[in-house]
Formats: structure tokens, sequence, C-alpha cells
């Protein structure tokens, strides 16, 4: 019997305590029911790049072909049984493409033969004659919950019993008969702790280290161990053993891939072995069990001896508890670690085409969706047409540090396909692996000569005032500006030109001319061209804008171009295709959005004038760049060789180039010498079709005497031939005598 | 220039005369400007027909039959990809004109009409274009 002054003085705080030990007990139990039933598991979204859909007449290469093959983790082999195998023979290749839920269908795994001739699949064969095939899409990457974790999912019942055994029996013996925590682990520790004087050894067991991963910071205090142990404690009040185990084999980290932190086994066995868990060996699996322990002290690529040692140990561990036969264990523990290639594939990233995709996303979904529904967000990346971008960058900046080893040059690239605006590939900067400033898309800088296509489209659709035969007069030029300052620019060569033909002063980009052009055509005019070729961005309205006195990003500049290449329809440069939910159904998507801003003949005018830029212009180096594939482009060179810049285009590609420093100082470079020959080099490797400037019907072709514009007859020397909206040709003045054949007798077969 | 010259170049006229939706002069390759002025009637969309061929009609049959079990969202979707494989396929974009008329999104139905308009085609799809369009005014 207790005293009763004990009784009062002690009641009240002994009832306060019990009172918010109870607070506590519901407060857990209440984070644990909740959180653990509804949403377990955070998944992240998986992006996805474009699939290489295959057909014949397919232009592709056998080395492309295995490239992405590669990328895509297939197993090369000479009997192709399993999906995700494939033999590339001579001229031939044989795939099982597993199955694949795109964002239209669910394509089931298939077995295809494809025979390449010359570059092109010349026949394609599969078990129901499919005339088009696509291979699964290559993961390009994730938008992870916080921490990064990535995680896939498993059910308990995908999981082998021989691994959930091997957890069992090194991670926690009792699992099955404790209640939460092991009074026997706990006591095994405290004998440790106290020996060694700090809190070095956890007993944790499975359960604990779930509500520890799952919950807890990982900081090793008495009280959060209390915590830890209630909190597991109640959750096997709440949750069956499976669950709890299942759960586990869910959370636990196993690795790191970057800034990706690898969890789950589920994840674990595509990361180290491409395979899933269910294929793979009984040594594979206790290299995953391995790794529980430590996933970068035993990381099987770094210390691969450490790793096949405690391989070997839960293997040994699994007999000592009666999982396995000793002649089992003997077995697997023969086996090397089989641990796929570390650099194929999975550790490629893309972080400038992901920050685009991420921006876009940004308008439609809530970060936390993302990170958490376990999305499909399929794009438009191509990683074949991104690998060129890269090494073509790559190659300039390293030859300009050979020649000057302070140069640090910068620089970005985008490239997306004509007509549909999907941007297939970015590239952000000189380091492509690095996620830091995306400069394709964060660096604002002025964008030279690039803006002249602008100033000229702007005449070209008054047709009854200008062709591009109409002189204009590249002189000395001076305006007056509104704040009383004049403004002066230089040609590029300090020259004056006199009197040029309008296709010219473009072609050669000469500033004089375009700044008196500007002046005529009026600035409104000009920034309202600007605008409907697609510059969202404001843009001073000073003068000097027509010679690129305006400050873009190679993004904005893609999308300005983009209007051009597509024939002047505004097509919104897109990043993604389809976001699709994990039952596969569509959540959203992005269709091809097309609006014309431009007629027909103006647009085809001047990208003929782009055209000349690349025969006789600023741009003529292509003739012996990339001779005879026709594309059209503009060179842009700032004030002291700030900036080197090129855009340009062919049928079925487009490119933007931007090469500078960070620190805005000269780079050495022009359009010409530096951007154009990262173009150029994309462009031999990548573009298949070349342009054809298809004329509309209302477009003649005529011919002019190249330095005064008079319409002339064809034979002559100087002569020749523009394109000009009907009725806006100049007449015939000149005529001459001589004659070449060839083309003479050419031209009677087409009039 | 020899005779075996003239016959590879007689050829390729010929074949330059056959494609011609309307005649237009060429260009001598010595000059200063664009050889390619006239390209457009060389390989023009025949050469985007014959690539891919039998992949573009297989997606353009199923874009159709999508359409007629009235699944519109998933024959966009289809028209989309063969738009993807072959930008520059006029049909595509006539068919895209259509889907978009029947689903009332007249200013999407007028920019893919327009657009396959300018790609050069046949007689046939020209007049489809058309009076879609006129249908639109």
């Amino acid at each position: 019997m207790i005293p009763k002054f004990v009784t009062k003085r002690w009641m009240t705080p002994l009832l306060i305590l019990i009172a918010i030990a109870i607070g506590i007990l519901f407060y857990l139990d209440s984070i644990v029911n909740s959180t653990f039933k509804d949403k377990q598991w955070s998944v992240a979204s998986t992006v996805y790049a474009r699939p290489l859909e295959i057909y014949e007449g397919l232009p592709l290469s056998l080395t492309d072909l295995k490239k992405e093959m590669t990328l895509l983790g297939y197993d090369f082999v000479g009997d192709v049984k399993q999906p995700g195998q494939a033999f590339i023979g001579q001229n031939q290749a044989t795939i099982f493409i597993p199955k694949f839920q795109f964002s239209d269908e669910l394509a089931p795994a298939q077995k295809i033969k494809i025979t390449l001739n010359n570059g092109i699949i010349s026949t394609l064969e599969s078990k129901d004659n499919k005339p088009l095939v696509r291979l699964q899409p290559l993961v390009i990457g994730g938008i992870y919950p916080s921490h990064n974790e990535d995680r896939l999912l498993v059910q308990l019942s995908d999981v082998p019993v021989s691994l959930q055994e091997m957890l069992v029996a090194v991670e926690d013996k009792d699992f099955y008969n404790h209640a939460g925590i092991s009074l026997r682990g706990i006591g095994r520790a405290m004998i440790a702790n106290i020996k060694k004087g700090e809190l070095s050894q956890g007993a944790s067991t499975l359960t604990q280290q779930l509500i520890k991963n799952y919950y807890l910071t990982p900081e090793r205090t008495l009280i959060r161990k209390a915590q830890e142990a209630l909190m597991a404690m109640l959750l096997e009040l709440h949750a069956s053993k499976a669950d709890i185990l299942e759960g586990y084999i869910n959370e636990i980290y196993l690795g790191q891939d970057g800034p990706r932190a690898i969890h789950g086994f589920g994840l674990a066995s595509q990361y180290y072995f491409k395979k899933s868990l269910n294929d793979l060996s009984l040594s594979q699996q206790a290299l995953l069990v391995a790794l529980v322990r430590g996933a970068s002290y035993y990381n099987p690529w770094r210390n691969p001896e450490r790793a096949l040692k405690r391989r070997n140990l839960i293997l040994d561990i699994a007999v000592q508890e009666n999982y396995l036969d000793a002649s089992q264990a003997e077995e697997a523990k023969k086996t090397p670690l089989g641990v796929g290639e570390r650099n194929a594939g999975s550790n490629k990233r893309y972080p400038a085409y992901l920050d685009l995709v991420r921006r876009q996303l940004q308008n439609d979904y809530k970060a936390e969706d993302l990170s958490s529904d376990g999305l499909s967000i399929f794009t438009h990346f191509d990683p074949l047409i991104q690998e060129t971008a890269e090494s073509s960058l790559v190659k300039m900046m390293t030859k300009q540090k050979k020649s000057d080893a302070n140069a640090n040059l910068q620089g970005a690239v985008v490239i997306s396909q004509p007509n549909t605006g999907a941007v297939t590939a970015i590239v952000g900067g000189s380091d492509t692996q690095y996620a830091g400033f995306n400069r394709a898309i964060d660096a604002r800088r002025q964008i030279g000569s690039l803006m002249k296509p602008a100033v000229y489209l702007t005449a070209l659709e008054q047709s009854d005032k200008y062709t591009l035969a109409t002189k204009i007069s590249d002189a000395a030029y001076q305006q007056k500006l509104a704040n009383g300052k004049s403004w002066s620019p230089k040609n590029y060569d300090l020259k004056d030109h006199g009197d040029v033909l309008l296709y010219k002063a473009l072609a050669r980009s000469y500033n004089q001319a375009t700044a008196r052009l500007g002046n005529e055509l009026g600035l409104e005019n000009i920034l309202s061209t600007i605008k409907r070729l697609g510059v969202d961005a404001d843009i001073p309205a000073l003068p000097a804008i027509t010679l690129g006195a305006a400050e873009l990003s190679p993004l904005e500049v893609a999308q300005m171009y983009q209007t051009i290449s597509s024939g002047g329809f505004y097509t919104p440069l897109l990043a993604i295709r389809a976001v699709v939910d994990p039952n596969g159904e569509v959540l959203t998507s992005y269709p091809i959005d097309i609006e014309k801003r431009f007629s027909a003949s103006s647009i085809y005018i001047l990208r003929h004038a782009l055209q000349a830029v690349t025969h006789e212009g600023s741009a003529k180096a292509l003739q012996w760049l990339m001779p005879d594939f026709a594309v059209a482009g503009k060179t842009g060179t700032t004030n002291n060789l700030r900036d080197s810049w090129f855009a340009g285009f062919s049928d079925d590609m487009q490119a933007v180039v931007w090469l500078g420093r960070d620190d805005n100082k000269s780079t050495g470079l022009t359009g010409s010498s530096g951007a154009l020959r990262v173009w150029a080099d994309i462009f031999k490797a990548r573009a298949q079709q070349p342009l054809q400037n298809i004329p509309p019907k209302n477009i003649t072709i005529n011919w002019v005497d190249s330095e005064t514009g008079v319409g002339s007859q064809d034979e002559c020397g100087n002569a020749i031939p523009l394109p000009f909206v009907k009725g806006s040709e100049p007449k015939q003045e000149i005529s001459c005598t001589t004659t070449d054949k060839v083309f003479d007798w050419f031209r009677n077969l087409t009039n | 220039m020899n005779n075996y010259k003239k016959i590879t170049i007689a050829c390729c006229s010929c074949f330059l005369f056959a494609c011609s939706v309307q005649p237009v002069d060429t260009t001598p390759t010595e000059s200063t400007t664009p050889s390619t002025i006239t390209d457009a009637t060389e390989t023009d969309t025949t050469n985007n027909t014959v690539k891919g061929n039998s992949a573009l009609n297989s997606l353009l049959s199923l874009a159709e039959q999508q359409e007629n079990s009235g699944n519109l969202q998933a024959a966009t979707g289809t028209l989309e990809r063969a738009v993807r494989i072959s930008p520059r396929y006029p049909e595509t974009y006539l068919r895209l004109a259509e889907l978009n008329y029947r689903q009332g999104k007249t200013a999407q139905a007028q920019s893919f009409a327009e657009k396959a308009l300018s790609l050069n085609p046949n007689q046939a799809l020209t007049e489809q274009a058309e009076s879609l369009l006129q249908k639109l005014q």
C-alpha cells in the first residue's frame, strides 16, 4: 500500500505524464497507421526518350542501332530467346523487344528481324507482319521525391523466396516471431555499446529499420531509438509480417547513381543487373542482400572484393539458418558478381533536357505529384542526336582550349524537328553531364545578325515594294535616336558596299544596309514580325534591335527560327509528348499545335535568301563543310566577338548553336568560325533530308542581273535566278547572245 | 562534256520534268545562288512518300479505324505519330485538319489544311484541302 502523502504528491505529475505518454502513443499510432496504409511510397516519375520507330525505308546505320540498343541495355547474344536479348550481324539484326506500356498502346514482347541495306532498313519481319514496330524508349531520368529517392515498387509475390529468406536470416533472424523489437538483439547491442562507450551498434529488427528509414531522421539518440521501438511495435499491431517485409523490400537504400538514390530491391535489381528481380540468380540475390548493410562500402563496382566477401557471407549465413543447402551455396559462391556494365546506359545523364522537361511540366503539374505518383513522361528526346550534339560541342571546346588554355569557352545547342516543334536534344554547357547553369534556356545573350531575317521578312511581306532583287544602299549610315545621341553601325569588314541587292545584304549580313532598311520599314513593324515569329521576350523598341541588340536564349532563338523552318507556321517547341499514369491512362497529351503566321510566298522567298547565306554569304563555308546537302540558316556575331551563333535547318532538323563565355569576354570567334562548325558537325552526322524549298503557286523564278537587279536574259554572264511573287518580278531588259548549251536545253525542257 | 554525263543529265531532266507540278526554271550550278532553287520538284514529296510508305499507310488506316469507331483522341495520336515519322507528308496534315474540323476545332483545322497545301500535295489532296478551307470560311 502506498502511503497517502506519496500518492497526493505524485499523482498529478504522474497523471500528466501518463496523459502525455498516451498522447504521444496516439500521435505515433496515427502516423504509422495513416501513412503506412494509405500511400506508402512516393514513386518517382520516369522520363522517357522517343521510342526508335523501326520500319522499312528508315535511314538507320548499324552503328546507331547498336548504340541505341546498348543504351537500352540489350544483351547481345548468339541465340535470341528472351525479351531484352538481341543479335546484331553484318547487315541484319534480331531483336526481342520487351513488353512496354506506351502512351497509346501496351505493346507485347515481340521478336523482330531487320535487314539493313546501305544505311536503310530494307526489310522488317515480325510475327504479325507489322509494318511499324517501336523499340522500348530509353529512360532518360526521373523526377524524384525529396532526397532524390528512386524506386521501382514490387509486390512480395514478385520477390524470390530465397531472397526473402536470406534477408531475414542476415538482418533479423527472429523476424517472424518478434513483436517489432527483439529483446535478445537489444541485450546484445547494449553490451557491445557499453564496452565501446558509445552508441555504435544497433539491434534493429527489420521492422525497426523500416520505421527508421521511412519516418525518422538518421540521428542516433536514445529518444529516437525509443520512438523507433515504439513505432515498430505499433506497426506490428497494424500490419502483417508480409506487409512489413514487402515494405522493407521497397524502402531500403541500396545504392547511389549520381544524384539518384536507389531504393528497394526492385530498382536495385535493374540498376545492378538490368534484370527484374524474378530473373536474378541466387548469387545475385545474395549480393543485393549484402548491400543492405552498406551500399557504398560494398559497392560491387568500386569495391568488388569486399562485395564478393560479403555476398559469400550472406550465402553462408543462409546455410547456417537452414534456408539453403550447402551445395547450392557453394555453387553460387563460385560465380562472379555478375553486375552489368557500369557506364552502359543508365549512368548517362541528360540534365539540360530534363531541365526543359521539368519546366514544361510545371505548367500543368504540382511538384509533389510529379515526384510521388509514378507517372510516365514521354518526350521527344533523341539520344543519338543528343550524343552527336554533345560531342560536336565538346570537340569545339577542346580545340579552343588547345589554342588558348584560358579560353573558357561555353556553349549551348538546341535541336528540334521542323514542322512538329519536337525538341530532340539540348546541350546546356561544356560539361554536358553537369546539371548546373543551363545556357540553352537561361543564358540570354545578344543575338546579333540572327535577328536580320525578321527585318528582311518584314520587307518581303510587302512584295509590291521589296523583292530579293530590290536595290538597297549599304552606304555609311547614321540615325538620330530619341535621346539625342546618334547611332552609326558599321559593317563587320568596315567597308561600305554601295547599292546591293536585298538578298545579298541579308546573305552577307551587311549591317549598314540592314539598319537603313529597318528604319525604312519602321520599328513597330519589325517588332511585330519578331513577335509573330514566336519571340515572347520583351524586345526594346530601339533601332539597334535590327542588328540584334536584343538578348535571347538559344531556346528562344530556336522558337523564332522554328517558324521559318516550319514554312511560316508558328509551332511551339515541345519536349513532352504525353504524361501517362501508372495504369496506362493518358493524363495530358501535348499535341502538335500549328498556326499559320506568314504567307507561303514571303516565307519561301526568305528561306531562299537564307539558303543563299550558305552559298555565297556568311555561312558559305558550308559548301565545303557539308557539300551537296541543301540547308538554310544565318550566322550571328556580336561586338568584340562575344557571341558566336548559328541557326539553321534542313528538312528534318533545326539546330541553334551558341558559343560564348560566361563572363561575356571575347571568344575570338565569329558565327562562321565558331558556332557554324559545331552546327555542321551535327548536321553532317544526323541530318538526313536536305532542304526542299517548295515554291508556292504564286511564285515565279526570273533571271536578274546580280549587280543591278534588272531583269536579264538567263544567258548573260551576270544573270542569276531569283524567286518573285508573281507580278513583282522585274521586266527583262538585258539580253545577250552567249549561251551555255546544256542549261539552255535543260530549261527548254521544263518550260 | 562527255556523252555519259549528257545522258545522265538527260535522264535526270526527264525525271524532273515528269515530277514537275509546275514548271520552274533551273539554276546553273556555277551560279552564286543556291543550286537548290528548284529542288522542290526534283525529289519533293515523292521522296517522303516512298520513305516508310507502308509504315505511313498503316498509321493512316489505323487512324481511320480509330476515327470511325469514335475514338478521336486516339486517331489524333496516331496521326501525330505519322507526322513525326514523315513531317512533310501532306496527307497526314489533311487528315488532322479533318479530324479537328469534326471536333469543332476550326482554327486548328484551318492551320492543318493550310499546312497540307504548303507541302505540295497532289491534285486530289489539294482539292480536298481547299474544299475544307472553304467550309471553314
